[in-house]
């Protein structure tokens, strides 16, 4: 527990991460304004006291706005990462425990499918499954699968190599207890330094396609729309993309810094077990 | 070797290995090349009775892993016979070998590797005694309890992870590990090279003390001399994959006759012994000729003979073979 403080990256990151889901949550219970509220009479205005944030072109709220579509980014995050870990870590277990036939398989499976530019593939999902929350988590969720199968595989061929491992199979346990109760708690370090790094490409990706305008539709908030709303507008109010890019900027920032704090904490235990 | 050709086994031994044969493919430098083979082990058959402690030295790389990892299944040997109380076990099927299974244990060599370092030392036990289906708590625990006192442990080990063990306790957790599906063999791979001098002592002295109590025939494998001479009641000298010494302990220890044993013996001796015995080459980088000697390189009675005739075993005493073709020579000299 102390050297978790002595941690600055994960100290930091952790610090960042639990601020940004503080103002997330409260924007559930509370936003100063309707976030899609439109106030004709404010349009485009800078930061002030009834307007924390400014107001977008069409007089809404740019700071609930930004809290509202935080639950998205979140949400999207929980989802994306989730689902793509479960089969992710699933598949490198396989592929990692059953090398050669089936785990070539998966392995070529999984190269030629990151062969895909991740945009492009996210833009053809949107065009045959349509735009919306769901299709977009589909897309996501496939792009970070990759990630979760290589970096585990690698994992689990080290770990396999291991005397305590060469024992199971010498009294002849089960592969599949092999894997799942013998391999798969030696990897869990592993993947959740992915889990915490997927999470902030999760959120990345998701805010490039609303940038396209395909992934959260409108009315409804996200930081990618905010973004290229505010863009069209740069010059009359630049504040207009403050709010939402330093929230994409502080997310992804405190992710990537959890993702390496852990990733010290964790290796650092099982490298030195004294 | 008047048992080779007689595949049935003696009635009191309980592993019988027939010309065991494993190869490796060598990483091959450029794309179109010819595989290149490493022979980790040629041709080695020996036999161990019923509690007895067959010790097997070489030095690191002459396959001596191999020929433990072979026996207890963990490899496939390219050729050869491994008997195991009387049945073929190197070529039947995984799901007919699981009765049998349990009767052949190994020990590793580095206990901080050979337990799972995510789980309590009892629920690793309790694996080992899952796999030959003893899946009732209660009856985990009663087969546990009494092993746990005899390797020199205590109930409350059993809720510590393995890195809160000394290297010493590991290893005894190690040995009881593989005490619990009542074995009959017992692999030891270079057991005691990872402890403390003062832990060897003590590691060794217990697994003398279990073997005689439980019976055990254990194939003990060593780099080093002193303790294979120690804890054997013969003794196998492995060099480059192939046996080119074996005997009673005794006999190979003060009376070894093999260049190469000889060589360990000296080592043994005196660090600075002259060297007789030629350039020391990596072992791993000579290319053995086939139909030469295996340890021509670095013998020091070395002619053409040697270069030109692959030596078979001949006798010294009762039991007692090496494989050289200059055994006369060597003995005079020593005179």
């Amino acid at each position: 527990m102390k050297k978790a403080f002595q941690n600055r990256n994960l100290l930091v990151g952790s610090i960042l991460v639990c601020f940004l889901l503080l103002v997330t949550l409260a924007g559930i219970f509370y936003t100063p304004y309707a976030p899609n509220a439109i106030d004709p009479n404010a349009l485009l205005e800078g930061p002030s006291i009834k307007h924390w944030g400014g107001t977008d072109k069409l007089g809404r709220d740019i700071l609930s706005r930004t809290m509202v579509a935080g639950q998205s980014a979140f949400l999207m995050g929980l989802i994306t990462v989730s689902s793509s870990m479960f089969t992710g870590v699933f598949f490198a277990l396989l592929a990692g425990y059953f090398q050669g036939g089936l785990g070539n398989l998966i392995m070529r499976f999984t190269d030629a499918f990151k062969s895909i530019p991740s945009l492009l593939f996210a833009m053809m999902v949107a065009a045959i499954l349509g735009r919306s929350f769901a299709s977009t988590a589909f897309a996501i969720s496939m792009i970070l699968i990759p990630q979760f199968v290589r970096m585990t595989r690698a994992v689990v061929i080290k770990i396999k190599e291991n005397e305590y491992i060469q024992w199971t199979k010498l009294v002849g346990l089960g592969s599949i207890r092999i894997m799942f109760l013998h391999i798969l708690p030696n990897v869990m370090s592993t993947v959740i330094i992915t889990a915490s790094l997927a999470f902030a490409e999760a959120v990345l990706t998701e805010a490039a396609l609303s940038y396209l305008g395909l992934g959260i539709q409108p009315p409804d908030p996200s930081w990618g729309q905010m973004l290229s709303q505010g863009q069209s507008a740069l010059r009359v109010s630049p504040w207009g993309v403050l709010l939402p890019g330093t929230m994409i900027t502080m997310l992804v920032l405190g992710f990537n810094l959890l993702g390496d704090g852990l990733s010290e904490l964790l290796n650092a235990r099982t490298a030195k077990p004294e | 070797m008047a048992e080779r050709n007689n595949s049935k086994m003696n009635p009191d031994s309980i592993l019988k290995v027939e010309q065991l044969v494993k190869t490796y493919p060598l990483p091959s430098e450029r794309i179109f090349e010819r595989k290149k083979i490493f022979t980790a082990v040629s041709n080695v058959s020996f036999e161990i009775k019923k509690g007895e402690t067959v010790g097997l030295i070489g030095e690191s790389g002459c396959g001596k892993t191999s020929v433990g990892r072979i026996i207890t299944k963990l490899l496939e040997p390219d050729s050869g016979k491994v008997f195991f109380e009387g049945q073929e076990i190197s070529s039947i099927k995984k799901k007919d070998f699981r009765e049998k299974r349990s009767r052949i244990q190994m020990i590793f060599q580095d206990p901080s590797t050979a337990l799972n370092p995510q789980f309590r030392i009892g629920r690793i036990l309790r694996e080992a005694l899952f796999s030959i289906g003893i899946k009732r708590r209660t009856d985990q625990k009663n087969r546990i309890m009494p092993l746990l006192s005899r390797v020199g442990m205590s109930e409350e080990y059993l809720d510590r992870y393995p890195h809160e063990l000394s290297g010493g306790q590991k290893q005894r957790i190690c040995i009881l590990l593989a005490l619990l599906t009542n074995p009959s063999l017992i692999v030891a791979d270079e057991v005691v090279s990872a402890l403390d001098l003062s832990v060897q002592a003590q590691i060794l002295n217990l697994m003398r003390l279990l073997q005689k109590d439980f019976g055990l025939s254990i194939l003990f494998i060593s780099h080093n001399l002193n303790i294979i001479h120690y804890m054997s009641d013969r003794i196998l000298v492995m060099y480059m994959g192939e046996i080119v010494e074996y005997g009673p302990c005794e006999e190979v220890y003060r009376k070894g006759r093999h260049p190469y044993t000889m060589l360990l013996l000296s080592s043994l001796l005196d660090l600075n012994a002259d060297k007789t015995s030629g350039e020391a080459k990596d072992s791993s980088e000579l290319i053995r000729g086939e139909s030469s000697c295996i340890f021509y390189h670095r013998c020091p009675w070395r002619d053409r003979l040697c270069l030109e005739k692959k030596p078979l075993f001949a006798e010294l005493g009762p039991g007692h073979y090496a494989k050289c073709h200059h055994l006369d020579i060597i003995e005079a000299s020593l005179k």
